[in-house]
């Protein structure tokens, strides 16, 4: 293993000392390059909010608790409206028992206070117990008669007996205590009730939205309940919505109407601000009136940390595909919203909502994107820092071996980081270096030595012939002058050109040119010992 | 050529990142989101409550300057909240949860098992800020060295008088408001006015109505012993001395004969049938009496409701049961107690504290706002409310205001005497109408009142 890691470490700094090449110097300094043109294209991208991981965040994080709050409401409703049904059946069927035993239709109770009070009687154990079981906040009955037709307000004015909760924040301890909204006094004092701060004797069918329709209407197979939408109950600081039923006799005669009550404050406390990183995530059930959602005709959850109102009705001024935009009086929001299937009031169509203040969502919306920035900020800063240094290194030692060569010094043979520098370097420094007097330039040099050797390789005969050359004969003088044919001298000839590895006589006039002219014609020997540039030496 | 210097590129960088953070921030501004205190109290009932529209009022005030919301989720009558906070500091099980500020009497913090769970106002009122407040409000309000019970408004009781029905039974009988002065008179008018209301149904015996009716038998006691010279408690017990049994024979007397109502409830409701005439409640209650009376055949005619001090004994000092429970606020985060403080310096503001008192029928809380309340008291519209202002003034100029002690078993002992006196004169009462002697019934009734200490 030692020696694995030391084999690792001797190709590690092998690679280290391997002299980089300004490509590859270069091609890490585009990488950086390329690498901060990205981190600012991703910062462009962010800054105009495109692909944010926030806003998904949001939206998961409403969708959850629309589901949520959507099952619970749907359930609530419906228990609401079992509980109701329940006491309409139970009602109903108890008065009808009554006016059977008495022999008498409900009109005929008009004016019969006794017999309304037994009426009411009834409808008292059954409220009781549909709050009790139903844990609504209150509860409500009526007959379609009055205790005295001779009042003016006798027309809407109609028996009955409205409980409701004393304290709603309490309503589910087992035996919540009530207060006789309506009804006659008499069923306070027999049942220890407190009469409300704003009770009255009867219940005013003019607050019940649609009474008079379904007193008008004849009984149908299942009774046609609905919700009325928010309403102040008259004289008090309490908004509620009701369910309203009605009751029918087996024989299609209108008896009278029961409901439930859902109170605003029972509702804020059943459905509390979700607290999340985004803001208070606010529940509401509402109408949908041409695309806004009445908050003042619906119920609205706890809204603490936000300044929702419930009296607000609230447009949508933005939709994307994740969320709406909402605008109330006094500030925005965003939520989502979906249809609750509850029977409304003249056909309304009811949603129920999820709503969270703009201002805070956008704050973290602006934090998550400031702290996305100031990642990628970072990231681009130091890419840019790094593409800077490197770029310094990489100009260092150019500029350096500029300097040098300004400077006149001598090789940087393993002084500079590239090869092509050092390869530079000495190119430079063997051009611009100017020979001594006499002395040859490297390369000829080695031209006239190489020359000479082959000279070496001639026989006696052609060196004569060769001889005649370098003292000026032509070709045609050197028959004459060495008294032999001129085929022989051809032949002659022919081995120097191969020997001395030229092609033609004009060609070997040039070399003994050269040589003539560099003074060193006698150089070329056959009985010199030493070399060309031993004797340059020596000169 | 001029030398790179490359922090001025790293500071183009910050710059256009800077840029784009700001552009991030458009959109619609809105409100920070506020600090949100929810709130229980008595100031209305179950009416249409005048603090729901003041708390409405300082939220689109201050509150949005401040941050600061209100949310008031029950408002109800103290007994009620008293239930509903004990339940809540005992942890109950299907209790919300106790609130950030209740309203709440002295006792029933007494009563919780834990006062050091409420704020001690100190921490946030100055001492020059706490000096404008009348120092015996503050003194009720500290338990244990620690103002935890705030004062914004104190009530006293009050006569209440359903004047059209009182000058319809004086026309016939010759009776007159004066006689309304001290108890003794008062028990008189009862047991006459009763007779009056027999004697309309001949065929029925012994079927009249009650002609007064008090919110709390139990102070009627306490201060008319107390007006006598007699302490009404002994440690922590009824003392049940000679002064009870002086202030027991004509209650008693009139009581056996069906002058006093002895149903449960408060006393607005006989008032509100016409069921009884006078009432001794809280000045409070005057939010609750409806200018209207509703009959058992469901007619109804407008009336005339009246206020004047409360009786005494001929013989006794001019006492009167103070009462007014205070602002509690539940510990929790600085930033909340700040805001629950900053609520109630702006309640207790002089102008701002007149105009609520006079809303819901109290006295102010500091020296600065009673000089001003007897020229708001003039100029107030509803003359129920001018009435009572002046019964008030009246009331203040000649009285002895009484508070109760704070015995921790305060709030057991009046609700077991409130249940035990009404109940033993109702047997007492259908025993008379059986016609049984009033003195043994009344002398019965006593013995049983006193046999639970």
């Amino acid at each position: 293993m030692a020696n694995t890691l030391k084999e690792l470490e001797k190709i590690l700094n092998l690679s280290l000392n391997h002299k980089v090449t300004m490509h590859r110097k270069l091609m890490m300094y585009l990488l950086c390059l390329i690498l901060a043109a990205s981190g600012i294209l991703l910062l462009l991208l962010t800054a105009i909010g495109r692909p944010l991981k926030a806003e998904m965040q949001i939206t998961q994080a409403m969708e959850n608790q629309l589901s949520s709050v959507s099952d619970k409401v749907s359930e609530e409703l419906d228990t609401y409206t079992g509980y109701g049904l329940q006491l309409s059946r139970e009602l109903g069927q108890n008065i009808e028992d009554y006016l059977d035993e008495k022999e008498m239709s409900v009109s005929d109770l008009n004016d019969r206070p006794e017999l309304l009070l037994e009426i009411q009687k009834m409808m008292y154990s059954e409220l009781n117990t549909t709050i009790r079981l139903g844990r609504s906040s209150g509860a409500f009955a009526l007959v379609n008669a009055t205790i005295n037709t001779q009042i003016p307000e006798a027309a809407q004015s109609r028996c009955g007996v409205y409980l409701r909760l004393i304290n709603v924040s309490s309503n589910v301890i087992l035996s919540p205590e009530t207060i006789l909204f309506r009804g006659n006094t008499e069923i306070a004092n027999e049942n220890g009730l407190e009469l409300h701060n704003r009770w009255n004797m009867e219940l005013d069918t003019g607050e019940l939205p649609g009474y008079e329709t379904l007193k008008e209407s004849s009984a149908q197979p299942e009774p046609s309940y609905y919700w009325i939408s928010r309403m102040n109950l008259k004289n008090t600081w309490e908004d509620v919505i009701l369910l309203l039923i009605p009751m029918y006799t087996e024989t299609g005669e209108f008896l009278g109407v029961c409901g439930i009550e859902l109170n605003a404050v029972h509702f804020g406390l059943e459905y509390p601000a979700a607290v999340s990183p985004y803001g208070s995530m606010i529940t509401a059930i509402a109408p949908v009136e041409k695309g806004n959602l009445r908050l003042d005709q619906g119920m609205t959850g706890n809204t603490e940390g936000s300044w929702l109102g419930n009296d607000e009705s609230m447009s949508i001024i933005a939709e994307n595909t994740n969320y709406s935009t909402y605008r109330s009086s006094k500030c925005d929001y965003y939520g989502i919203q979906k249809p609750l299937d509850i029977p409304g009031s003249s056909g309304q169509d009811w949603a129920v909502a999820v709503l969270i203040p703009r201002e805070s969502c956008d704050r973290y919306i602006l934090k998550n994107r400031a702290c996305m920035m100031g990642i990628i900020t970072g990231f681009v800063l130091i890419m840019i820092a790094l593409a800077w240094m490197l770029s310094k290194k990489f100009v260092r030692p150019i500029l350096q071996g500029f300097q040098d060569i300004r400077n006149g010094q001598e090789s940087g043979d393993g002084k500079y980081s590239f090869s092509e520098l050092e390869e530079l370097y000495r190119w430079l420094a063997e051009r611009g270096k100017t020979p001594e007097a006499g002395e040859l330039p490297p390369n000829m040099a080695d031209l006239f030595e190489h020359f000479a050797q082959n000279v070496k390789t001639l026989t006696n005969a052609e060196y004569n012939i060769l001889r005649y050359y370098m003292n000026g004969y032509e070709v045609s003088q050197i028959p004459t002058a060495a008294c032999i044919s001129m085929s022989t001298v051809k032949k002659h000839n022919g081995n120097i050109y191969r020997k001395l590895e030229i092609s033609s006589n004009e060609e070997l006039m040039m070399y003994l040119d050269l040589f003539r002219r560099c003074d060193l014609i006698e150089k070329l020997q056959l009985d010199v010992k030493t070399d060309i540039s031993e004797a340059e030496t020596d000169k | 050529m001029k030398k790179q210097k490359p922090w001025i590129y790293a500071a183009g960088v910050l710059a256009l990142t800077g840029l784009m953070m700001l552009t991030g921030c458009g959109g619609n501004g809105g409100k920070k989101e506020p600090v949100t205190l929810t709130v229980w109290h008595v100031y209305g009932g179950q009416t249409d409550s005048p603090l729901n529209d003041l708390i409405e009022e300082f939220n689109e005030t201050i509150g949005v300057k401040e941050g600061i919301k209100l949310q008031v989720t029950v408002v109800s009558n103290t007994n009620n909240i008293h239930d509903a906070v004990l339940r809540a500091a005992n942890h109950e099980p299907g209790t919300t949860g106790l609130p950030d500020m209740f309203i709440s009497y002295p006792k029933t913090v007494l009563a919780m098992p834990d006062s050091d769970i409420l704020v001690d106002y100190r921490g946030y009122f100055s001492e020059e800020e706490l000096s404008d407040y009348i120092p015996a409000f503050l003194k009720e309000g500290e338990i244990d060295g620690r103002l935890v019970v705030f004062p914004v408004a104190k009530s006293t009781e009050i006569m209440f008088i359903d004047k059209t029905l009182f000058d319809r039974f004086a026309a016939d009988t010759g009776a007159t408001l004066d006689q309304l002065d001290t108890w003794e008179g008062l028990f008189e008018l009862s047991k006459a006015y009763y007779q009056w209301t027999d004697a309309r149904t001949p065929e029925v015996p012994r079927d009249g109505k009650a002609f007064f009716v008090h919110d709390y038998h139990f102070n009627y006691f306490q201060v008319g012993v107390e007006s006598l010279g007699e302490d009404f408690f002994q440690g922590n017990k009824i003392a049940y001395g000679n002064a009870f049994s002086k202030v027991w024979e004509p209650y008693a007397d009139a009581a056996v004969q069906g002058g006093i109502w002895l149903q449960k409830g408060y006393a607005t409701e006989p008032l509100r049938t016409g069921e009884s005439v006078v009432s001794v409640a809280s000045s409070a209650s005057v939010l609750y009496y409806e200018d209207i009376v509703t009959y058992s055949d469901n007619t109804s005619e407008p009336i005339e409701v009246i206020a004047r001090p409360v009786p005494c004994f001929e013989n006794g000092e001019r006492l009167v049961m103070q009462r007014g429970a205070g602002f509690c606020t539940v510990k929790s985060t600085p930033e909340r107690e700040r805001a629950a403080a900053v609520f109630l310096k702006w309640l207790t503001e002089p102008e701002m504290n007149v105009r609520f008192v006079t809303s819901v029928g109290y006295m102010p809380v500091t020296e600065a706002a009673f000089k001003i309340l007897p020229e708001v008291a003039e100029t107030l519209e509803d003359p129920k409310y001018r009435s009572l202002y002046e019964a008030f003034l009246k009331t203040q100029s000649s009285y002895q205001f009484y508070t109760a002690p704070q015995l921790d078993n305060y709030l057991e002992l009046e609700q077991a005497f409130e249940k035990n006196v009404r109940s033993k004169l109702r047997t007492a009462y259908s025993r008379w109408q059986d016609e049984e002697d009033v003195e043994k019934l009344k002398f019965e009734a006593l013995e049983n009142v006193k046999a639970y200490r």
